[in-house]
């Protein structure tokens, strides 16, 4: 009984809160956002006093978590749909697009993008044994990389070399461990510090993706929330997201 | 076809050194008390222990000899043995035990017949008395047609009077088997009974003033009776063992 | 992109537990033999490395067979100079893992039934003239036949529910690597939550019913040794 009075205790102080800041945001962010956002949770605590606690899983996670009633007050989706759902269902208030992505081919050999003259030569060389697309129907990147391979003409021709990882982040995984020569990654992840120790190709034909967010309705500190939202899309934060590969 | 053993080990409190030679058709009887080797030395002649050093000769084939590292492993030793507890195959029947390793099934019959357990051929061994379950032991032995037998305390586990049969049955058999025949046993009377030739082991070696001092007391004074009484040739074991091992 | 019929990933999973069920029957009773009759150098070391799956999370030994299997991996590199095809993100591949995976979940019962015989039945084998290997067969098997059933209904179950490893080296190549787990999450997070609900119905439903076959075999076992 004393050991489970004591892991009981244990647990509820790891659940308060770190920062006892009277005011603060819990936001549920798309994973691939996670470095830019890091850096403006910082820049705006500074700034306001208010401090940012972020939960960083795929979009479709935190889809579900908010219908069944997590307390996030702001989400940050990878995509429009699923911020718009919430919006349909009276969830949340009207979404804004806060970031614009990129999908790019990019390959952990440096020297990958100086052999072929564009992606689609790329992708159809027999070098490209397997090639990583994120599940295109949960991922609006993996999405935009399909659309870009139709849109070229390519998408059935190449069915065999196609690998499906979950998320844009075992995308870059998969594609940084050699375990595919080339995948479809965010553009966010070919600019970190282990995305240029390989090389990337620009997908003109992929449509942008469009990644909207929106403050949720069941919020107790919908006025900090707001204010987060606000900041991400000023001069300051937009200056952080760029940096990033966003726009 | 006779079989020799010249055997030393060291064991935790002693070293077992003996040296026991037993002619075919007949019985030799190693006797003594709990924990003094006697079951080592069959283990070795069977092979599932090794020696410090040691020859064991079985009539022209040497089954060890560690001086010219030879080491037969067990199942190269054409012997059976008859262990103390019954080690029949519980997922066989009776009579499928007694066929495990015999090339001739009408002599697995004929040995069941013999040994009054015939109508037992489709129990388990679990089903069937202790005594049922060691003659069946001993028929599993016989039916491999081996070239030693060795019997580990066969009959210490049954009741007086199935001991009694059981020994009967077992001496009647050494001339018609003509094989070589070690007995290993803690109990003096059965050891005065069924061995031709008896070897008194304490601690390890081999001691034979300890059987005479053992029959010079008052108590055993019955037990050359007994012998007696059992043995047509009458009452001078004492002599006639003492003839036997030249003293 | 045409995965067909919702319930074709729960046929890949099952012919991955039936492919892994008996691949890790033979090689689960070969490392239970040694266990539990053999001398094994650094047995500690040994016994720890075929029990580590229980205590890694699936996603770091998936990880590590991500690298492993990989085109720049030695075992990847080996297999592709043998059979000149890639091995990860195929059937075999996932099978491969899914032995690593489950591989305590076999040894450890047949370990067990193998040291509950009577080291004399064995003994009494070696006597009548049986090898090593014939006693295996002729004695171990058939007295083991519980252990074997346990070993066979865990690792299948295992094997089902099996999802971070397969997460990282199947790739969800439809048709080949895309398991119920896998697709049931893929459904979830693509908002397709009636697929995911068949899906771990029908999970869920083949799960149970081999527990209660377990349960019942168990119960036999049971009478079988009161009656």
């Amino acid at each position: 009984m004393i050991r489970v009075g004591v892991v009981l205790g244990l647990i509820f102080i790891c659940a308060l809160p770190a920062g006892a800041s009277d005011e603060k945001v819990l936001a549920g962010v798309a994973a691939n956002f996670m470095m830019p956002f890091q850096e403006m949770a910082a820049a705006f605590e500074k700034e306001s006093g208010i401090h940012v606690e972020s939960v960083f899983t795929s979009t479709g996670k935190l889809y579900a978590q908010i219908r069944n009633g997590a307390p996030y007050d702001i989400f940050l989706a990878a995509d429009e749909e699923r911020p718009e759902l919430l919006f349909r269902d009276g969830l949340s208030g009207k979404p804004f697009v806060y970031a614009m992505g990129e999908v790019v081919l990019w390959s952990a050999d440096r020297d990958f993008c100086a052999r072929f003259a564009d992606w689609e030569e790329a992708v159809r060389s027999n070098e490209v044994k397997r090639l990583a697309i994120a599940n295109p129907e949960s991922a609006p990147y993996g999405a935009a990389a399909v659309s870009a391979l139709k849109a070229s003409g390519l998408f059935d021709s190449l069915q065999a070399k196609y690998v499906f990882p979950q998320d844009i982040g075992q995308t870059f995984q998969y594609a940084s461990t050699g375990a595919v020569q080339a995948g479809f990654c965010a553009l966010s992840s070919a600019v970190t510090d282990q995305g240029k120790e390989g090389c990337y190709y620009t997908i003109t034909q992929a449509p942008k993706v469009t990644q909207a967010a929106c403050v949720l309705t069941r919020t107790n500190n919908r006025e900090a929330a707001e204010k987060f939202a606000a900041f991400l899309l000023t001069p300051a934060g937009i200056r952080i997201k760029e940096k990033y590969g966003y726009r | 076809m006779a079989l020799t053993a010249e055997i030393r080990k060291r064991l935790s409190h002693f070293t077992l050194d003996v040296s026991i030679a037993c002619p075919k058709g007949r019985i030799l009887s190693i006797v003594g008390p709990s924990g003094s080797g006697k079951t080592t030395i069959l283990r070795i002649i069977a092979g599932l222990d090794a020696p410090d050093e040691g020859v064991v000769v079985c009539g022209e084939r040497v089954w060890l000899d560690t001086g010219g590292r030879v080491a037969l492993p067990t199942q190269k030793r054409r012997l059976a043995m008859v262990f103390q507890d019954f080690v029949l195959f519980p997922h066989c029947s009776v009579f499928k035990n007694v066929c495990f390793a015999a090339r001739d099934k009408s002599l697995a019959e004929a040995l069941m017949k013999r040994f009054d357990i015939w109508h037992l051929r489709d129990s388990r061994p679990q089903s069937v008395s202790g005594g049922e379950r060691q003659r069946a032991a001993i028929c599993q032995a016989l039916a491999r047609e081996p070239e030693v037998l060795l019997m580990d305390e066969p009959f210490s586990a049954l009741d007086p009077l199935t001991r009694r049969r059981l020994r009967e049955a077992v001496a009647d058999m050494k001339g018609e088997l003509g094989i070589p025949i070690i007995h290993v046993t803690h109990d003096i009377r059965e050891a005065l009974f069924l061995g031709d030739e008896i070897v008194p082991v304490v601690q390890g070696r081999v001691f034979h003033k300890w059987l005479l001092q053992f029959m010079l007391t008052a108590r055993d004074a019955d037990l050359c009776r007994e012998r007696a009484a059992m043995d047509n040739e009458g009452d001078v074991e004492l002599e006639l063992y003492n003839k036997r091992r030249g003293y | 992109m045409d995965t067909g019929s919702i319930f074709v990933p729960l046929w890949i999973s099952f012919k991955l537990a039936a492919a892994t069920t008996v691949m890790l029957l033979a090689l689960g009773a070969f490392l239970a033999y040694l266990l539990a009759y053999r001398k094994v150098p650094a047995r500690p070391v040994v016994e720890s490395l075929i029990n580590l799956p229980i205590a890694l999370p699936p996603t770091v030994l998936g990880f590590y067979l991500l690298i492993l299997m990989g085109p720049k991996g030695a075992f990847g590199k080996a297999w592709e100079g043998l059979f000149n095809s890639t091995l990860l993100f195929t059937f075999t591949c996932i099978v491969i893992a899914s032995v690593f995976y489950s591989l305590p979940f076999a040894v450890q019962p047949l370990k067990a039934a193998f040291l509950k015989i009577d080291r004399r039945i064995l003994e009494n084998a070696y006597v009548l003239g049986l090898s090593p290997v014939k006693a295996f067969f002729r004695v171990i098997v058939p007295n083991s036949a519980v252990g074997f059933a346990a070993a066979a209904i865990l690792v299948f179950l295992h094997t089902m529910g099996e999802f971070g490893v397969i997460l990282m080296v199947g790739g969800s190549v439809p048709g080949e690597t895309r398991v119920a787990s896998i697709a049931i999450y893929e459904a979830v997070e693509s908002l397709r939550y009636r697929d995911a609900w068949v899906l771990s119905v029908v999970l869920a439903l083949v799960s149970f019913s081999f527990l209660l076959v377990v349960n019942a075999l168990n119960r036999g076992e049971g009478n079988g040794i009161n009656g």
